[in-house]
């Protein structure tokens, strides 16, 4: 993936770019407005990693130029401050994910595997297939091998969730935001003990799991075949 | 601002201008007679220069005598005439900086340049000092005379003058009396007299005394003079003119009475200037003790006597700074605070690290380790943060309408598998179907959630938890009640400061931050946070109702 990283702060950006690096993507960085929406403008990237507050452009300024201007790649929003009324001027200038500093470069990097497998999907398909999974999320029906499961309206929408980003990782924070409406880390786990739930219906009478835990990131749904 | 020291004041200058305005109404002639006699002496002086001069300088000085030293002269015109002097001496005088020096000279001598007069005084001078130097020689050459031997002006001075000197001066130059109304009597040192055309009518003991003019050929045409005398090196000098048609009393009264009403009008802007000079000074203390305050010096005062306007200003001034003062000491010591709560779990993670460095081959436990503890610490400072947030008041920008029914529910949902799991029996009783208020949805999230996090934290298994959620009144009611051991009631207010952590949790998971934002955000919607122990922990929060 092409990735542009519009950060003034030099060790955020490094720090972002030797991680996003080692992952394979190609990283360019900009650490200032004007210079990074004109590259933003030049090259073609498949993300854009954008800061709130940046010198000679503000961040949301520059999210909405490229908005106007009829940029859709999609854009994730640094900032310094996890203030609810920032996030959703953020989001409301066409950003289309927001994560506070200081963040684990996990989460980074979750977020923005996400955003890209949002952004190829322009519209994702009823039905969810990975592995002998199936969901349908109309029908609001899950089936394994055959066999189908019954879900409660959380647990399915958590499911859902993990299917459309199968195969990425999914941290918890982006679990919490996107399923359960909240924006805080929560202290204790309550997240493990729903997806210990899900996985007693889901994975617990199969062979495969296909729900996975990834050390120091968070979940993945994954058909991972025995080699 | 009227006070009683400014009304004494006002009154007392009032009071003279009014007695000033009388004295107007009264005017004695003598004061008419002052300013003659003043006009007269310094006519006189003009003369006695004048011959002061021509004694000075002899025939020699016609030229200077030319210029009418008696009369102020048009710049212009004494520049040309000194010109044509020049030239007619066939001096060759060439210089535009000449103008110029004479300019600068005349400015030193506070008069502007340009088209103005200058005064018979200053022309003296002028011609006689200020001409410069290479002048003096080229002059040198026509003239017989030395310049540098030549009197100062100031060396001209009447005071010299004796009576015959005045008396060879009238012989020799053209009489300037005969058709002026000049009067004029010279007196030798022996009061013999030497010429005179008038006849001495008062006493000559006042400075200005009536004369009569004696005219030399028509005895019909003789006139009233006033005059004035003057001593002499030698003799004296009696000198004046004749006295005005009719007294005109009004033209100096009216400017006495002028002079009385701008004196009281001066009182009274006086007045008014003393008010803002005070009022100034007291902006200047107000300033200063703000200024001293912006550099940091909160314990400095306005000092404030009386009840006027800007000491009441002064006060709300102080009381600003009182709390100023007040929120700077208790920020300092909550700041200590913290950063004393904040060493351990960072000496913690310090030693993480420092074991980490030290093992050749750390395996993936050890690194979590580390990256728990500090994430935890990173949390512990976003809380904080949130916190401080709150407590500022700036997050009111997210609030809006919501309905705090479908929010308990929702966080109750989160956490049952969690008290499930620790085998907690946990109950949700929502009594609403929907629950209307008006604030910040996230903050209220979060708060519930920390409430939640704490039963699952410290409630033991097999107890009970439950979240209900009513209305009293124009309130909703949340209530959170565990079945545990409570918290003891000494400790019951302190569990809401930052950081404090009962002491047998001590050493548990956890910052102790958890109320201390539930008790912020509570504080922000005006919503009562009430803690108490009935059989378990009760945690009751009242939330006005939204519209």
């Amino acid at each position: 993936m092409r990735i542009l990283i519009i950060e003034d702060d030099h060790n955020v950006a490094s720090f972002a770019q030797r991680g996003l690096s080692e992952q394979g993507h190609t990283v360019d960085v900009s650490e200032d407005g004007n210079e990074g929406l004109e590259m933003a403008h030049a090259g073609s990237y498949d993300t854009l990693i954008v800061d709130r507050m940046l010198p000679g452009l503000d961040g949301i300024e520059l999210v909405r130029s490229l908005r106007s201007a009829g940029v859709t790649t999609p854009i994730l929003i640094l900032s310094a401050l996890a203030e609810v009324d920032q996030r959703v001027a953020g989001l409301e200038a066409g950003g289309d994910d927001y994560l506070t500093k200081p963040f684990a470069f996990s989460e980074l990097s979750a977020r923005v595997d996400a955003l890209h497998r949002r952004a190829s999907q322009s519209r994702p398909s009823q039905q969810l297939v990975e592995g002998g999974l199936e969901l349908n999320r109309l029908a609001r029906k899950v089936v394994r091998e055959g066999r189908e499961i019954a879900l409660q309206q959380r647990e399915f929408r958590l499911l859902e969730y993990l299917m459309l980003h199968a195969g990425q990782v999914v941290t918890r924070t982006m679990l919490l935001e996107k399923v359960w409406d909240y924006h805080f880390d929560p202290q204790t786990n309550v997240i493990d003990v729903h997806i210990s739930r899900l996985r007693q219906k889901v994975d617990k009478d199969f062979e495969n799991p296909l729900i996975h835990t990834i050390r120091g990131a968070g979940y993945m749904l994954k058909e991972v075949s025995e080699p | 601002m009227v006070t009683l020291p400014s009304l004494v004041r006002f009154g007392t200058v009032f009071g003279i201008g009014l007695v000033l305005l009388a004295l107007a109404m009264r005017m004695p002639e003598t004061a008419i007679h002052q300013s003659i006699a003043e006009e007269l002496h310094e006519e006189l002086d003009g003369l006695l220069q004048e011959i002061a001069i021509w004694k000075a300088y002899g025939d020699e000085s016609h030229w200077l005598l030319e210029l009418d030293v008696d009369e102020d002269l048009p710049f212009a015109e004494f520049l040309d005439h000194y010109r044509s002097i020049v030239k007619e001496e066939k001096l060759e005088v060439d210089d535009p900086d000449f103008e110029a020096l004479l300019n600068g000279r005349l400015i030193l001598l506070g008069t502007p340049a340009g088209d103005v007069s200058i005064p018979a005084d200053q022309l003296t001078r002028l011609m006689l000092e200020e001409t410069p130097e290479e002048y003096h020689e080229r002059l040198e050459g026509y003239f017989a005379i030395h310049w540098d031997e030549l009197p100062e002006s100031s060396e001209l001075s009447s005071s010299t003058l004796t009576a015959p000197d005045v008396i060879d001066w009238m012989e020799e130059v053209e009489e300037p009396v005969a058709d002026s109304d000049q009067c004029l009597q010279i007196t030798d040192r022996d009061d013999s007299m030497l010429a005179s055309n008038i006849t001495i009518l008062s006493a000559e003991s006042q400075d200005i005394f009536e004369a009569r003019r004696v005219h030399e050929t028509e005895p019909e045409e003789d006139y009233l003079c006033l005059v004035i005398r003057q001593p002499l090196s030698s003799g004296h000098i009696t000198f004046g003119r004749h006295a005005p048609a009719a007294y005109n009393a009004s033209g100096e009264s009216s400017l006495l009475a002028l002079a009385a009403v701008l004196l009281v009008g001066m009182a009274g802007i006086g007045e008014l200037w003393l008010a803002r000079r005070r009022n100034r000074k007291r902006f200047a203390t107000i300033n200063r003790v703000c200024e001293q305050v912006e550099q940091g010096d909160y314990l400095q005062r306005v000092p404030v006597n009386g009840s006027t306007d800007l000491d009441r200003v002064g006060e709300h001034i102080n009381a600003m700074l009182d709390q100023t003062q007040s929120l700077t000491d208790s920020l300092r010591s909550v700041s200590a605070n913290i950063a004393h709560d904040l060493r351990t779990p960072l000496t913690r993670l310090r030693g993480q690290i420092d074991l980490l460095a030290q093992t050749s081959n750390p395996d993936e436990s050890m690194v979590a380790a580390v990256q728990n503890e500090a994430d935890q610490l990173l949390d512990t400072f976003s809380a904080l943060l949130r916190i401080a947030q709150v407590e500022s008041g700036s997050p009111k920008s997210g609030f809006r309408d919501f309905d705090l029914a479908q929010l308990v529910s929702d966080v109750a949902e989160l956490y049952a598998p969690a008290f499930e799991e620790k085998e907690i029996q946990f109950k949700e009783q929502i009594e609403l179907n929907q629950a209307l208020v008006h604030g910040d949805l996230d903050l209220w999230m979060q708060s519930l959630a920390n409430l939640m996090d704490n039963a699952l934290k410290y409630v033991p298994p097999r107890q009970a938890v439950s979240l209900s959620l009513g209305k009293s009144g124009s309130h909703y009611v949340i209530v959170m009640q565990d079945s545990g051991p409570g918290i003891p009631d000494l400790e019951l207010d302190k569990v809401l400061d930052r950081f404090y952590r009962l002491p047998k949790h001590r050493g548990k998971r956890g910052n102790g931050l958890g109320l201390s934002l539930v008790a912020a955000v509570c504080r922000l919607h005006d919503a009562a946070l009430t803690l108490s122990n009935e059989q378990g922990l009760r945690i009751a929060i009242r939330i006005p109702a939204g519209r």
